[in-house]
């Protein structure tokens, strides 16, 4: 028989512990009740009979009161006779009041012996007593055998309650060791790794196909977390005591040397006295995940160029869509063919044909990873998103790109673009020059077709179109979209030439010191006039200046322009003037702003405090370190810097106060509404108060009537920018402008707000 | 005799009335007595008989207290004198009880007085006890009067014969025999239970003019004479025992018993004097 476990051996004591106090019980109380039984028996008995004979002895006193206690004979007599029958041994005495024997009947009394009494009287005066004394002698020799008997029957007890429950144990105990040896058995021997770890997740137990698989040694990982060899498993996903089926999942291990390889496992919890245990089953399958793949190759990836398949491109689409649809965003389908592909294929052979595709599918793939290496899908305008492209082969010379994210269906235009002129640029094959185009169709999700499957069609379409159009172009599906990108393009091309053309120039609008009623500083705007366009609105034109980068070359040209006309007019007689330029996020990334703003001033000859650099609120909220630094420095030089379209972003206190700035610029859409709108109302107010709290200037822009004017000029603005001070004017309008101040337009503003208390104020210009 | 007994306590207490505490040296001195049943007849005769010579000095003969109550009582100082029938133990001589010899009545074997049989062999006799004989000649039961184990009578039964002592002992085991405690109760049984039979002595038969007949044994007629005679050998020794320092009325009483007058009254009453140990 096996040793009994240690927790085991505490049962078995337990367990003899128990039949023995039911075993002595048994023993004990058999013989103990029958001798308390026979005791009281025997002293009720006793007690009866003692009364009978202390009757008899009344009456004999009764007859002779006084000489009753010489009547020795009739005592005895009457203490000899039985009154009750016993057969113990027992023994009758008769005391006087004093307690003096007077008689006792004969017999012996071995002990031990039990004594009841009890008195007798003389008209009712006791004058003695009668006691009976009965040995227990024989109650006691029956209560021995009683005993022996019950010790004999306790014993059996003791056998019965011990011995069998323990055989019991034995034997589950041999067959559970049995088991537990059949089960050490397959687990050293099973292929699969397998492995306890305890509720803290602590290993306990690690078989042979374990050690092989982590190549580590079962003493090795003992007491060590499991998330050592496998990171995926999470001990809380076992918390849960309902959990019954277990887990069944992929995942990856990893082994001693660091390497990981995928596995498959199989965790199961169970319930023991310290909380749970979760047992494993881990399977390396990396030859059926390495066959996997390889077969996923075949059916997923083309094998001429190495590009998705049509089926993965299926799958691809509608991952994209499904993203696109959760997070709001847009994806554009860009649909390519090879133009004249099938003349080439049979004029030089499939061998060129298949190599050509190679090539091409290289050359869209590599425009593709500068595209979203450089960023030309990022979206400005939502932080931290950014686009993604994917390339597939669908078959023949059908190239597809998924372009996910990419803010604008305007962004896949020049993507398109930068694809067919890759594909356009010469290549030599077989000895040969060769000149291949491509057409593009892009549809855009979800505004041309929410479903993927009509989303190639449209794309198809597109792309036909693009061929009927001459080949080597792209076309949207959306007639709307193909027209806007035309006139961007258009846009693009005109406004590459607009300085050269000198088409653009500078108009200024004045501002008013709310506290001295004067206008001390201008804000320059760009105009661009085109011969073919006209005057195009700023708002159409400057995104285009950003998105191609113009900006920064039209910038510097700005700021050129607005510090010369600034120190012209201060050369003309003018009194100074604070001239504003508005700066561009590309103007910052460009790196050399520093020497561009220091460049302008010296060759205008202007002195830094009268040039104000408006920047954007988004530019700040980037914060980075570059950015930063350029302000210090700009500002260093003595130029003050202003926050434009300020309460727009996300501005808050903790970062204003990390940059070196002067002004906040309320932005116009506040300020229009402030006298009926109480939540624009509020907005100025609280920027208004940031500003003051900050120790900034505080300008509101696009103030067109009185109220505005009253309403800021109430709550503690500095300065106003807009139509009832002043539209944006040529500096030749300007010069007269201020020329004219103190006889025109003073007076016209003094008419329209009624500001007389103002206007004490002023003391000419 | 009573009446003059009455007088004589009519005088005493008129004594006491008229003349207080102070006549209490003229009172009566009382001799009280007691002891075992055979004797208390003769004590009475005998007493009344004292009396009458020394009128200052009343017997008062308690009851049948038998011979250890009388003993006992003496020791206690409860009588004054006491009559035994059995010889002291060490324990109680030494407590200071004093022996004086008396006399002796003949122990008899006595029947109802209706029952026609006039003796008994001793082999019929122990028949009878043992339960054997059942009747008597005439058909009426014979009823046996048991006495107590410890009782002298149930001993002078086992000494008459070896088959007697067997046949007490079966007696004594059997159920449902009439028990006579003392004398006195075994004579009232006797004269009572028809076809009765049982112990008693001469002397009380005698004194106490008991309607009970002495069978005699064996052939002998149980007398004074014939237990003189050494014809009858079944005896009952009656000894007169005084405490440590018995009163003067009671040495006269004892000196009485002694005298040869009454030794020569005592075979009229069924008793003989005694000069020996019993």
């Amino acid at each position: 028989m096996r040793e009994r476990p240690r927790e085991h051996r505490a049962l078995i004591r337990a367990i003899t512990a128990i039949a023995g106090v039911i075993a002595l019980a048994v023993g004990l109380l058999l013989p103990v009740g029958y001798l308390v039984r026979a005791y009281y028996l025997e002293r009720t008995g006793m007690a009866a009979e003692a009364e009978l004979y202390a009757l008899r002895v009344t009456e004999l006193v009764n007859r002779n009161p006084t000489m009753w206690q010489f009547e020795l004979e009739r005592i005895a007599d009457l203490v000899d006779r039985d009154l009750v029958t016993t057969d113990q041994d027992e023994v009758r005495s008769v005391y006087d009041r004093n307690g003096r024997l007077i008689s006792a009947s004969k017999g012996r009394l071995p002990p031990p012996a039990l004594v009841e009494g009890h008195d007798f009287y003389d008209s009712g005066q006791m004058v003695g007593r009668v006691e009976v004394a009965r040995s227990m002698l024989i109650a006691w020799q029956r209560a021995m055998a009683v005993a022996v008997f019950s010790f004999g029957l306790g014993f059996a007890v003791f056998i019965a309650l011990r011995v069998l429950p323990l055989r019991a144990l034995d034997r589950a105990l041999e067959s559970l060791a049995s088991e537990k040896d059949r089960l050490r058995i397959v687990v050293d021997n099973a292929m699969d790794g397998i492995f306890s770890v305890d509720h803290r997740g602590a290993i306990e137990s690690f078989n042979a196909a374990a050690e092989k698989m982590f190549g580590y040694s079962s003493s090795e990982v003992l007491r060590q977390p499991i998330a050592m060899l496998l990171p995926d498993v999470n001990l809380d996903d076992f918390e849960d005591p309902e959990l019954e089926a277990g887990l069944l999942g992929e995942g990856e291990g990893i082994r001693r040397d660091g390497s990981r390889f995928p596995i498959e496992y199989a965790i199961s919890r169970a319930e023991d006295a310290k909380g749970f245990r979760i047992i494993g089953i881990v399977r390396d399958i990396t030859e059926r995940r390495q066959a996997q793949d390889a077969l996923s190759q075949l059916a997923n990836y083309d094998s001429l160029t190495g590009l998705p398949n049509r089926n993965l491109f299926r799958d691809r689409l509608l991952r994209a869509l499904a993203r696109a649809k959760r997070n709001g965003q847009l994806v554009a389908l860009i649909f390519l063919d090879l133009d004249r592909f099938k003349t080439i294929n049979d004029t030089l052979g499939h061998a060129v044909g298949d190599e050509l595709l190679q090539t091409v599918a290289k050359r869209i793939r590599y425009t593709l990873r500068e595209t979203d290496s450089v960023g030309h899908l990022d979206d400005e305008k939502v932080a931290g998103s950014r686009g993604t492209s994917e390339v597939s082969r669908l078959g023949g010379d059908e190239f597809t790109i998924i372009l996910e994210n990419i803010g604008h269906p305007d962004n896949a235009a020049p993507v398109a673009r930068r694809v067919l002129d890759a594909i356009a640029s010469p290549l030599t094959l077989a000895g040969r020059s060769l000149y291949v185009s491509a057409s593009a169709g892009i549809s855009v999700y979800p505004s041309d077709d929410p479903d993927p499957e009509n989303l190639l069609k449209n794309a198809d379409a597109a792309m036909y179109r693009a061929k009927d159009l001459g080949r080597n172009n792209y076309q949207f599906f959306s007639e709307e979209l193909n027209r806007q990108v035309h006139e961007r393009l258009d846009m693009e091309l005109r406004l590459r030439n607009a300085l050269a053309n000198s088409e653009l120039s500078l108009d200024f609008q004045p501002q008013l010191d709310i506290h001295s009623y004067r206008s001390r500083a201008v804000e320059a705007l760009l105009r661009w006039n085109n011969p073919d366009l006209g005057n195009v609105p700023p708002a159409k034109f400057i995104p285009v200046l950003e998105e191609t980068g113009l900006i920064v070359e039209v910038g510097a040209w700005v700021l050129e322009t607005a510090c010369g006309w600034a120190r012209g007019w201060q050369d003309a007689g003018l009194p100074p003037v604070r001239v504003g330029v508005n700066l561009s996020a590309r103007q910052f990334r460009q790196g050399n702003l520093v020497a561009v703003v220091e460049g302008a001033l010296q060759r205008a000859g202007l002195a830094p405090e009268w040039l104000e650099l408006e920047i954007t609120e988004s530019l700040l909220m980037e914060h980075s370190e570059a950015v930063i630094e350029t302000l210090n420095t700009l500002g260093m030089l003595g130029i003050r810097i202003s926050v434009d379209d300020f309460g727009t972003g996300y501005s808050s206190l903790a970062y204003l106060k990390r940059f070196p700035i002067h002004a906040l610029k309320i932005d116009l859409s506040f300020v229009r509404d402030v006298n009926t709108d109480p939540n624009d109302a509020a907005i100025a107010h609280a920027i208004i108060a940031l500003g003051r709290s900050l120790g900034l200037s505080v300008v509101a822009e696009g103030v067109e009537n009185p109220e505005q004017l009253a309403f800021l000029s109430s709550g503690g603005c500095d300065e106003i920018q807009g139509f009832l001070l002043s539209r944006p004017l040529s500096p030749g309008q300007l010069e007269h402008w201020y020329a004219t101040w103190e006889n025109l337009q003073l007076p016209a503003l003094r008419e329209v707000t009624g500001a007389d208390a103002a206007l004490k104020r002023v003391r000419g210009f | 005799m009573d009446c003059k007994r009455f007088l004589v306590l009519g005088c005493w207490l008129a004594q006491c009335f008229l003349a207080g505490s102070a006549s209490s040296a003229q009172a009566f001195e009382t001799v009280r007595v007691a002891g075992t049943g055979a004797s208390l007849g003769l004590m009475r005769v005998l007493g009344q008989e004292f009396s009458r010579q020394r009128p200052d000095i009343q017997i008062s003969v308690i009851g049948n207290l038998g011979s250890s109550g009388a003993i006992s009582a003496v020791l206690e100082n409860a009588i004054d004198l006491g009559v035994s029938s059995r010889s002291l133990r060490p324990a109680e001589l030494k407590r200071g009880a004093t022996v004086t010899e008396f006399a002796s009545t003949p122990f008899v074997i006595a029947v109802h007085g209706e029952v026609k049989v006039p003796g008994l062999s001793l082999k019929q006799l122990a028949a009878a006890f043992r339960g054997d004989t059942a009747h008597w000649p005439d058909g009426v039961p014979l009823r046996l009067i048991r006495r107590p184990e410890r009782d002298f009578d149930t001993g002078a039964l086992r000494g008459m014969s070896a088959e007697m002592d067997q046949a007490v002992t079966e007696a004594q085991g059997r159920h449902g025999l009439n028990v006579a405690i003392t004398d006195q109760d075994s004579a009232d049984a006797l004269e009572r239970v028809p076809g009765s039979l049982g112990t008693s002595s001469l002397a009380l038969i005698v004194t106490e003019q008991r309607k009970i007949r002495p069978l005699a044994i064996d052939g002998v007629t149980p007398s004074v004479e014939a237990m003189k005679a050494g014809a009858y050998p079944y005896e009952k020794f009656l000894t007169l025992v005084t405490g440590r320092s018995p009163s003067a009325a009671t040495q006269a009483f004892v000196a009485f018993l002694r005298s040869p007058e009454v030794a020569r009254l005592l075979p009229r009453y069924g008793a003989l004097a005694t000069s020996r140990s019993p």
